[in-house]
């Protein structure tokens, strides 16, 4: 299916952008919630993501990089929404992914490791996080970070294993402290 | 990245350096092969290995299930057209403004010509004639055009 939006011709027109929007709005939508951790600004920002790649989409050069292109806007708006505002409100991640059955007394082993990792996340810059989240969550190679991110493929390289190395090292410090936040609670955050 | 030549033996310190990648499977072939090497023969490297390779699947753990937005595709589609709708009003009124300021010079015009004003000699000139609706009358000795409404 993407293939047919990645060979679409540079004049895309609105039936054709309308397509694009459909298969790649959850990707684009999950990405973002991840990186700036809230539901509400993930859902603008997606809408800006997409309203922007519209206005713009005369720029892409080569249809083939349409995904590509499509997270570059998506990161360079949530890093700087992350800036703007100096306290995001995090939300549990259990109103997203397959977790909406979940009984909220007894929440499963696997939903709140998946809370802590994403607490962990949203500790890290925005920067190395997104170039985590490019790699190991929706697929793209060092060289598709790289482009992605604006940077070489060195630098991506580079960037991704200290923010593996800082994310691990958060990670592991929330397990310990008995005062991180419950998965099902809200915690505020300062950026 | 740094090369290193075939025969090189590799460190625990650049094997480190590079296991994130390593088992991110984004090195060139010999490298990885090197550091395989290397890890086969290094306990604390390989304790280095299972740390990474913990962390991704950490990572990993996070899940891949979608998330689409409730209509994003219509919100998509009114964001666009709020934003044209906000830039009309502006192309309309400069569209508006012309003519309209046009108007409003040639009423004023009109208005001061038959408020019996004093002209100059020039008017009389042939570039500057008076139109076939208005007439010149003499004042005394001053020319005033008067222009039949």
């Amino acid at each position: 299916m993407l293939e047919r939006f990645e060979a679409c011709d540079r004049t895309c027109d609105p039936p054709t952008f309308d397509a694009i929007v459909e298969a790649y709005q959850a990707r684009i939508a999950r990405y973002i919630f991840r990186l700036v951790g809230d539901h509400e600004l993930a859902l603008d920002l997606t809408q800006d993501t997409f309203v922007n790649a519209y206005r713009s989409f005369h720029t892409l050069r080569s249809p083939l990089a349409l995904s590509a292109w499509l997270y570059r806007i998506a990161t360079h708006l949530a890093v700087q929404a992350r800036w703007r505002g100096s306290r995001l409100k995090w939300q549990a991640l259990t109103n997203l992914e397959n977790s909406r059955s979940a009984a909220i007394d007894a929440p499963d082993a696997g939903v709140i490791d998946r809370e802590m990792v994403q607490l962990a996340l949203a500790k890290l810059p925005r920067d190395r996080a997104a170039c985590l989240l490019l790699h190991v969550k929706e697929g793209f190679s060092y060289e598709e970070v790289a482009t992605i991110m604006g940077i070489s493929p060195e630098a991506a390289r580079k960037r991704i294993a200290r923010a593996k190395t800082q994310f691990r090292a958060v990670y592991d410090a929330s397990v310990q402290d008995e005062t991180l936040p419950g998965p099902l609670h809200h915690a505020m955050r300062t950026v | 990245m740094k090369r290193y030549p075939d025969r090189y033996i590799m460190q625990c310190a650049q094997c480190e350096g590079c296991l994130s990648a390593y088992v991110d499977e984004q090195l060139p072939p010999a490298q990885m092969r090197r550091i395989g090497e290397h890890l086969q023969s290094c306990r604390s490297c390989r304790a280095a290995l299972r740390r990474q390779r913990e962390t991704r699947d950490l990572l990993g753990s996070l899940g891949d299930a979608g998330w689409a937005p409730p209509d994003l595709r219509l919100r998509v589609a009114l964001a666009l057209r709020q934003q044209d709708a906000a830039r009309r009003p502006v192309a309309r009124r400069s569209r508006l403004l012309v003519p309209a300021f046009a108007a409003v010079l040639a009423l004023s015009a009109a208005i001061s010509s038959v408020a019996v004003g004093p002209i100059s000699s020039s008017l009389q000139t042939p570039a500057f004639a008076p139109p076939s609706h208005a007439r010149v009358v003499s004042h005394g000795r001053t020319p005033i055009m008067v222009i039949q409404l």
